[in-house]
């Protein structure tokens, strides 16, 4: 299955990388596509994932807390967004 | 009373004459200042049904206790009046430098009334006061009015405040502006054009006593700490507010007049694409968060083009109601809104109502003078902006607002007016952000995202608590969370910014207000939030006194029966019903008809407003 991934603010700046799209097993997990990309963008993108504080993971829109945390599966034609803090209004 | 200056100015422009009174004691502890001295004075002042524009309705300009001080982010000032746009109570605020000069000017508060024979500009300075002519002034844009009023003054860093075309031409979403930053909503504009009234300018040189400086030069201090910890810092301090991808991602980036949620090209509006055009941050007086920028085009069809700005509201307004992201014309639409003094989200919202109009076939190339309004054609937009601040062609309908706009020309065209009140929906559509949109369906001003902002829906703030943003339980409880705290900020006036990305404590704040005031009770944290209650409760009585009450807690029934159709809030409804009863039974209200119960009200310290 194919899930699709945004980058933004540092993330994107370390990945260099705006938008990507992911190829993995039927029944992967949010953590496992982090580890995915972990391995794909090295230990930095792991630090940054592990210490921006209150970056937001979003599947197809929806925080991550409200949908089983890093353990919340992911299917086919799932967007993930990762976001560090921005404000505006 | 130290942090206060302890004067009010009233200003009589049909008789020519100026008056001074202190604060008075009750004032200053019930209301502590800002939007509190707002709400009061103009619930006290206004008679009810009062025409807005007319000779006894008053405008009235209002600095805060902490104004012109080191404590951070709160040279804000705000204006009061009734809304000639919605017929209701309104606060509008903005930041720049005029609040501090109010201050050392000697002055927490002006309050206009009355209507000047001709064109005139009040010129305020360390305790002198003088109404001078400003009929050469009438026409002429913001910028300009501000360099001539300077010049003529001989003093370039006077503050000014005015308004442009659209406030002279009563434009009912016509704003006030100052050092290119507005207090652009609900005809604050049209209320001082209505005065004859193009400008107040202001120089001042006295000091601001302190009651205990060494406290305050430490919770200062706390407050710079608090703000540097948090983790929104230092993104907000590099891009400020242009935020265009956020509510895309979450699809409720209100597109095609709040049809749909997400904007096609969206990427194009991203911050880091505003993030190459910035060539000047700027920043309000004493605010270490410089969250503007000075934004240029280099090249294409609107080169040279600038503006202060964008901010993000401003972004959305020429963008997602004509489908079409493109930075140029929305640097240059900023610019022309700003200058001919135009509200820029009613503006934009108002010109997604006449394209959804004109796509639907209910007006026509006759109707629009031959402009096309067709979605993905952002050409015309230029052009309407002009029509409608020199009330031109169909301009001098879409000067009106969508809510009349849309009553004048009928045949249905009321359900595509997305307003509350009367005031047009800002940039979220909220299908998508639950107690984000109850808090524009209950604003006392009408759909205002600033009275009650819920960052925790939008950028999954964590306080109170983390929500789920589609969830509809517990949204009565953070709607007036929200609400209450902005309210309490507000008597600062503290920047609305900081307290949504948790920037300072009410703790903090308390020490900041009763270090420079003196007022024990300021520091308690129990105590500024009964004056947050007590401010809006006050505000929504003012809104009872003119006949407003559950019938004007209202969306368009787009937004409460239309799911919205695609994207990442797709199949969303605003559940308007339970969430509505759920947030008048927080708020101590008759569910029965929005009001507050004479218990509330008598908690509150507001029993004076009953049976008026
Ligand atoms: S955060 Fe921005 S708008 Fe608010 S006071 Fe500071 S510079 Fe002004």
């Amino acid at each position: 299955m194919n899930v699709e991934v945004l980058f933004f603010g540092q993330l994107r700046e370390l990945t260099a990388v705006r938008q990507t799209t992911v190829g993995m097993n039927d029944g992967t997990r949010l953590v496992d596509l982090i580890e995915h990309l972990g391995e794909e963008y090295g230990d930095a993108f792991r630090h940054e994932v592990n210490t921006i504080r209150r970056l937001q993971i979003l599947i197809n829109g929806q925080q991550h807390t409200f949908l089983g945390g890093i353990e919340a599966s992911l299917k086919d034609g799932d967007t993930v967004v990762f976001l560090p803090p921005i404000f505006g209004g | 009373m130290a942090g206060y200056q302890n004067r009010i100015l009233r200003v009589d422009l049909t008789e020519r004459t100026f008056s001074e009174e202190s604060l008075s004691k009750d004032l200053t502890h019930d209301f502590i200042g800002g939007r509190g001295f707002g709400v009061k004075l103009l619930y006290d002042e206004l008679k009810p049904g009062v025409d807005p524009l007319g000779e006894e309705s008053e405008l009235i300009f209002v600095s805060g206790p902490l104004a012109g001080t080191n404590a951070q982010s709160f040279g804000r000032y705000k204006v009061f009046f009734k809304s000639p746009l919605t017929g209701s109570y309104f606060k509008s605020s903005s930041g720049g430098y005029l609040a501090s000069e109010m201050k050392f000017a000697g002055l927490d508060v002006i309050i206009v009334k009355g209507i000047a024979d001709k064109p005139v500009f009040l010129w305020v300075h360390d305790g002198q006061y003088e109404l001078r002519d400003a009929t050469y002034l009438w026409g002429l844009d913001c910028d300009d009015t501000h360099t001539l009023i300077r010049e003529e003054l001989s003093d370039p860093h006077i503050r000014v405040a005015c308004i442009g075309p659209a406030g002279e031409r009563g434009v009912k979403y016509a704003g006030i502006f100052s050092d290119r930053r507005a207090c652009g909503r609900g005809g604050g504009g049209t209320v001082m054009g209505s005065k004859n009234l193009k400008a107040i300018a202001i120089r001042g040189n006295q000091r601001i006593e302190l009651a205990d400086r060494e406290a305050f030069a430490a919770a200062v201090k706390e407050q710079i700490k608090e703000c540097q910890n948090s983790p929104e810092f230092a993104n907000f301090s590099k891009s400020g507010t242009q935020m265009g991808e956020f509510t895309n991602i979450l699809g409720m980036f209100p597109t095609k007049n709040f049809q749909e949620g997400v904007l096609p090209n969206w990427e194009q509006i991203e911050r880091t694409e505003y993030d190459k055009l910035r060539v000047r941050k700027t920043r309000c007086y004493s605010c270490m968060l410089h969250c503007g920028s000075i934004t240029k085009m280099g090249i294409g069809n609107y080169a040279g083009a600038w503006s202060e700005g964008p901010e993000y509201e401003t972004i959305w307004a020429f963008t997602g109601p004509v489908a079409l992201a493109d930075i140029g014309l929305t640097i240059a639409a900023d610019k022309l809104c700003d200058d001919l003094g135009l509200d820029t989200i009613s503006t934009g919202n108002t010109i997604g109502f006449a394209y959804e109009l004109y796509e639907r076939g209910l007006i026509t190339k006759k109707d629009t003078g031959g402009l096309e309004l067709t979605y993905g054609n952002n050409k015309p937009v230029m052009q309407l902006i002009r029509q409608i601040a020199y009330r031109q062609g169909l301009g001098d309908i879409l000067a009106e607002g969508t809510r009349e706009a849309a009553r004048r020309i009928g045949h249905g065209a009321e359900q595509y007016a997305i307003q509350v009140k009367g005031l047009e929906m800002p940039a979220y559509d909220p299908r998508g952000a639950k107690s984000h949109g109850l808090n524009l369906m209950t604003s006392n001003i009408g759909a205002d995202h600033n009275t009650g902002y819920a960052p925790q829906e939008i950028f999954g703030a964590p306080v109170p608590r983390e929500v789920d943003r589609f969830a509809v339980e517990g949204k009565g409880e953070l709607t007036k969370w929200n609400q209450d705290l902005t309210a309490l900020f507000e008597t600062g006036i503290l920047c609305s910014f900081v307290p949504s990305m948790g920037m300072l404590s009410e703790e903090v704040y308390g020490r900041l207000l009763s270090a420079a005031t003196g007022v024990a009770d300021f520091s308690d944290p129990a105590y500024l939030w009964q004056v947050g209650e007590r401010i809006f409760n006050l505000e929504r009585m003012f809104n009872v006194r003119e006949g407003f009450g559950i019938k004007d807690d209202v969306f368009p029934k787009r937004l409460t029966g239309e799911p919205m159709p695609a994207g990442p809030s797709a199949g969303q409804v605003f559940e308007a019903e339970p969430m509505l009863i759920d947030y008048y039974q927080v708020r101590g209200w008759d569910v029965k008809t929005g009001i507050p119960t004479k218990a509330k009200l008598d908690e509150l310290g507001l029993g004076f407003t009953i049976g008026k």
